[in-house]
């Protein structure tokens, strides 16, 4: 059953913190659902600030996910 | 009591407070890799110090609650042939010794294993550091991945890891050991071991750019 946009960008939203470094969930999937995994950011510089944003491609827009502060 | 006084409890309650939210429990791990070769055994360690910062209590907002980690040091590698490094990466290793002495639940629980962990112990199979190496150790570029159950696909006939294995130590962590051997480091900072700056789905070099130094190098070292 296909997922709503609406439904699909909070999966993504929960998704950038199971991506990149300090992951909660380590899965190693690129594809979320009609989404897949185009670009992070993993620098020194990013995770020394605490900073991780992650972009997908969806089939609606291209939609970047970021960590919020913890 | 004069306000220097006051200002000073104040000061303590309010460090005691912190502590209280904001455990922190440290340790010391040594990873040490053998690796069998046509010159007889070669090894290689590193000591880190993993840090795990603990949020709780009521005025720690629900999503902010939890164990984060942090690791300082440096990653273990092996010259298993004049000029040919094996490098176990530090990937995963804040995970590593609750994986190695196979203990789970609270932190609290998890520290106090740590405390009292005598010897070292082999790092079960499946949690073997990530192995990589490189065609050429002056460009990252070159960076490759090495098969654990496989060296001599790399590296040739007769080589074989023999073991992985992790203690608890007091020891210092050990630094400037990769940063000498990797001149490249510093300069390489905030960019992925292909020398794109991000992660990218369509990198023509996925493997290289699936790292970068903090494989290698991470924390106050």
């Amino acid at each position: 059953m296909p997922v709503s946009q609406d439904l699909l960008f909070a999966i993504l939203a929960m998704d950038a913190y199971n991506q990149g470094y300090d992951r909660g969930l380590v899965h190693s999937e690129t594809q979320i659902g009609t989404a897949t995994f185009s670009v992070d950011d993993v620098s020194q510089e990013a995770q020394s600030a605490g900073f991780y944003a992650v972009a997908y491609n969806t089939p609606y827009v291209k939609v970047i996910a970021y960590r919020g502060t913890g | 009591m004069n306000k220097l006084g006051i200002a000073f409890v104040l000061l303590a309650i309010a460090g005691f407070a912190i502590w209280l939210a904001y455990p922190i429990y440290s340790w010391r791990q040594k990873l040490t890799v053998e690796v069998e070769t046509p010159q007889g055994l070669k090894r290689g360690l590193s000591i880190v110090e993993i840090q795990k910062f603990k949020s709780e209590g009521f005025w720690v907002l629900p999503e902010a609650r939890g164990v984060s980690s942090k690791i300082i040091g440096e990653a273990a590698f092996v010259e298993v042939a004049p000029g040919k490094y094996l490098f176990a990466l530090l990937k995963g290793a804040d995970a590593l010794a609750q994986n190695t002495y196979g203990v789970s639940g609270s932190m609290d629980k998890i520290a106090a294993y740590m405390d009292k962990m005598p010897g070292a112990w082999a790092v079960p199979w499946d949690y073997t550091p990530m192995l990589v190496t490189f065609g050429n150790i002056n460009d990252p570029k070159t960076v490759q991945r090495v098969d654990p159950d496989n060296l001599a696909s790399t590296f040739g006939a007769g080589y074989r890891l023999k073991s992985v294995t992790l203690s608890i130590t007091d020891e210092p962590i050990t630094k400037g050991r990769v940063e000498k051997l990797l001149g490249w480091l510093n300069e390489s900072q905030n960019k992925q071991l292909d020398g794109d700056r991000y992660r990218r789905a369509d990198a023509k070099n996925k493997f290289a750019n699936s790292l970068n130094i903090s494989a290698f190098k991470i924390g106050d070292n």
